[in-house]
């Protein structure tokens, strides 16, 4: 495993941790658009330190114990993050939209808001999964 | 999910025939990483018309030596 293969595994596991967190914790207020922004503002903050935490620590063990040349960027390293990418890119135009519509329905700025940071978390575990799909198999 | 190429490649014996080359040292020599020329001899991808010239060069043989491409089969009369 590359550098960045693992890098991308230990992201994967620290957003699914640490939002899947935030938002097992929010779903109902989430659902029923009756939370308020600012009561819920210091369990995202928590949230962001921990996921900033474990993600860098993943980091340092990982380059602690790498090995010389691990870490470098070629053309298909390149490929795979535009592939990726572009995959997260669709699911967050997607979650961009229905939260538009959402609104439109008369949802709350509570709601809203997390619908985007949803959409958002989706879209990066999509990328993060297909990097390391395309990893492992044909490209 | 993306098929996997119609590119056969003799990578693995050019490489025991140039003195037993490792993976590691032909990326070095081609400018790639070592999971690249793994994904490559393993048929899981296709690089890029630079380096598959890059990496004949590094074996010192012609690119068809290198890579070969199936011909399509012949239409029936």
């Amino acid at each position: 495993m590359s550098f960045h293969e693992k890098s991308a595994a230990i992201t994967l596991a620290g957003l699914v941790i640490w939002y899947g967190i935030y938002f097992a914790l929010h779903a109902e207020m989430i659902l029923s658009g009756e939370g308020v922004l600012a009561a819920s503002t210091a369990i995202l903050f928590v949230t962001m330190i921990g996921f900033v935490a474990i993600v860098a620590a993943g980091h340092i063990v990982v380059a602690i114990f790498m090995e010389k040349g691990d870490d470098e960027t070629d053309e298909r390293e390149r490929f795979i993050s535009l592939k990726a990418e572009r995959n997260g890119g669709f699911i967050l135009g997607v979650g961009v939209v229905l939260t538009l519509g959402l609104m439109l329905v008369g949802a709350t700025n509570f709601a809203a808001a997390n619908a985007l940071l949803f959409a958002l978390f989706v879209s990066e575990a999509v990328s993060l999964a297909s990097k390391l799909v395309y990893y492992r198999q044909a490209i | 999910m993306a098929k996997k190429t119609r590119i056969t490649n003799n990578i693995r014996r050019l490489r025991f025939e140039a003195g037993e080359m490792t993976q590691a040292e032909l990326a070095r020599k081609v400018g790639v990483t070592r999971q690249t020329v793994i994904a490559i001899e393993q048929g899981r991808y296709s690089p890029s018309l630079e380096v598959a010239f890059q990496m004949a060069e590094a074996f010192g043989v012609g690119l068809e030596e290198v890579f070969q491409y199936p011909k399509a089969p012949a239409a029936k009369a």
